[in-house]
């Protein structure tokens, strides 16, 4: 197993009583992309800032390539940052902002001209050389950025929301660009992110903070399909959770009662206890719903319907998504609940009515079973 | 509407512009006391060329004028940069003071100084008037430089020294080029204030060492000579020059 590139050990961070960072461990490989993902306040940016240099630990240690980064300042750490804001210097042109941090290491002119035009080739901007920062859009801002700290062949490049401030189409470029950029230079990615959708379509590995805290390190599917905690369900995407408690534990099927219904859950043996109360998790997209009507009229639909015992419940609203919509739906207890329905060939419009009686349910093993937490 | 609009543009600049139109067309009138037009001369401007005394007044005025403006920027700007880089205690006392000093009268500055020079015995003269100077115009510099600095954002310090630039080396290529404006500024701030202050430099300043304003002032008193006029003209062409390549610096900076 190689040496991970950078190795955080323990690291916390605070400002007087306030816990900014909160014993925070991980290690990342070499040549790997990873997300830090969380809402504002969770310390993600943080983290960076510390990785980076700008912030020393109040405990614990950050190992780069092997070395200890202890009193270590910025100019010396083998990381350059992709700053939110960009922090292009306004007093110099694209070529010279490219150059800062080549210059700084006493590079000879032509070599620094060379490497310079080679990354400005990278990001598409070798036109733009001498333009002035200030004269350039919000994209191409972000190209030099980019352009300014891949220059220097860091260890590790920390992107601090790169995209946050660039319009939807030109941030979904953007990622596409930065992940062929990222796989041919196989340098090391570290990104703070905010937007689930962004972290999950670039990264190798995401770490879902949570005030300080890493809740979940895993892949984006991992994190997406079997979250770790309340938290880490509801922040990546919308997901249903029912309150449930276990009634029994036969062989590897525990039994649990949801909404006035005993269903059966496909978690391993030993898991849980006759008593525990426990949260059932269901992604929107993961629920089947037919209404009760066409389960009458059609033996063959009612027997594809599943194993699953069904939940019954009366159609709230709908909410056109484009590509999908929503169907929300009050459970006989009163539990509302959200499922993603698709359009089809034979099913181009939007088919439930509010009104309509439903049963949901879902294939067996979809669902996600947490520890009750208030 | 657009009538009206233009009269209000020309009400305004014929407020400002009057007066010093007045005095440049007089400083080509050929009459030497009567206010009465007699005619185009460029003899005022002859006349004062040969007024030694004057000529060294008016250099007097630009030597102490450089030298104060320099010596108050160079201390004004490590006050700004101490204020904004480091908090300290004294610090908001220190930044208040600042402009307690700006807006003390001339006068209560200028009596202050000279009593305090009367008790460390300075003999008046250069010294003590660039000294005065210095604390006239060093409020402005600060005030002026700690501006842009508190506008400064220190991601560029930031961004500077992941790059792997040290202190010095932001210092040199990041804070001096993006501050450099603000400090010209603070110069020519300087420079003028001092170039015309007549109620500092008349009490801080001794009978050896004259300056312009003072000069002007005393000739005045004995009687008005269209020199003076001359003078002031040239005086004015010097700073409007100064305006110009002021602007044109900062736009290349922009």
């Amino acid at each position: 197993m190689a040496e991970p590139v950078l190795e955080l050990r323990g690291v916390s961070k605070r400002y007087g009583e306030a816990v900014a960072v909160d014993e925070v461990s991980l290690t990342v490989e070499r040549g790997e992309f990873l997300t830090i993902l969380g809402p504002s306040g969770c310390g993600k940016t943080t983290v960076l800032r510390l990785i980076a240099g700008f912030e020393q630990p109040s405990a614990g240690e950050i190992v780069l390539e092997g070395r200890s980064m202890a009193g270590v300042p910025p100019e010396r750490r083998a990381v350059n940052t992709v700053f939110q804001s960009y922090a292009l210097f306004p007093h110099m042109n694209v070529f010279d902002n490219v150059a800062f941090g080549l210059r700084m290491r006493g590079f000879a002119p032509t070599e620094v001209r060379r490497r310079v035009l080679d990354a400005l080739r990278l990001v598409h901007l070798e036109d733009l050389a001498t333009r002035m920062v200030d004269r350039l859009s919000g994209g191409q801002q972000q190209r030099v950025a980019i352009a300014r700290a891949v220059v220097n062949e860091p260890a590790v490049l920390l992107l601090d929301e790169p995209l946050s401030a660039l319009d939807y189409r030109l941030r979904k470029r953007m990622q596409i660009e930065l992940k062929h950029l990222q796989r041919s230079l196989g340098i090391t990615f570290v990104l703070v992110t905010h937007d689930q959708e962004e972290a999950f379509s670039m990264s190798d590995r995401v770490a879902v903070m949570n005030q300080g805290r890493i809740a979940q390190l895993d892949t984006p599917t991992a994190i997406y399909e079997t979250p770790a905690n309340l938290f880490v369900a509801r922040f990546v995407g919308e997901i249903n959770v029912l309150p449930g408690v276990v009634v029994g534990c036969v062989e590897h099927m525990t039994h649990v009662e949801v909404e006035g219904r005993v269903i059966p859950l496909s978690t391993p043996p030993g898991c849980w206890q006759v008593g525990n109360k426990v949260h059932v998790l269901l992604r929107p997209e993961d629920l089947r719903v037919e209404t009760l009507r066409d389960l009458d009229e059609d033996p063959e639909l009612r027997a594809s319907f599943g194993r699953v015992p069904a939940l019954l419940g009366v159609v709230e609203e709908t909410v056109y998504k484009g590509a999908t919509y929503d169907v929300i739906l009050r459970l006989d207890s009163g539990t509302m609940l959200t499922a993603t329905e698709f359009f089809n060939e034979d099913d181009e419009t939007v088919y439930f009515r509010p009104g309509d009686r439903v049963a949901v349910t879902w294939v067996q093993g979809w669902e996600t079973v947490l520890a009750y937490a208030p | 509407m657009k009538w009206l609009r233009r009269i209000y543009i020309a009400m305004v600049l014929g407020f400002l512009y009057i007066p010093l139109a007045v005095m440049v067309v007089y400083s080509f009138n050929a009459s030497r006391f009567s206010m009465d037009w007699k005619g185009f001369s460029g003899e005022w401007y002859l006349q004062l060329w040969n007024n030694t005394g004057l000529l060294t007044a008016a250099l007097n005025s630009l030597v102490v004028a450089v030298v104060s403006a320099t010596l108050s920027t160079v201390l004004g700007t490590l006050i700004a940069f101490t204020l904004t880089r480091w908090r300290f205690p004294s610090r908001r006392v220190i930044g208040a003071t600042l402009f307690v000093m700006m807006m003390s009268p001339d006068i209560v500055i200028a009596i202050s100084l000279l009593v305090l020079f009367m008790l460390l015995g300075l003999p008046l003269g250069f010294g003590t008037l660039v000294l005065a100077h210095v604390t006239l115009c060093l409020p402005f510099v600060a005030i002026v430089v700690q501006g842009k600095l508190h506008g400064f954002d220190p991601v560029f310090i930031e961004a500077a020294r992941d790059l792997g630039a040290g202190d010095f080396a932001v210092f040199r290529y990041i804070v001096v080029p993006l501050v450099t404006p603000a400090v010209l500024a603070g110069w020519l701030l300087s420079f003028t204030l001092s170039l015309d202050d007549v109620v500092i430099s008349f009490f801080t300043t001794g009978p050896t060492f004259e300056v312009l304003p003072l000069r002007i002032y005393s000739m005045v008193r004995l009687g008005f000579k269209p020199e003076i006029n001359a003078l002031c003209t040239i005086m004015m062409a010097i700073t409007s020059l100064a305006v110009i390549i002021a602007y044109r610096v900062f736009k290349e900076e922009k």
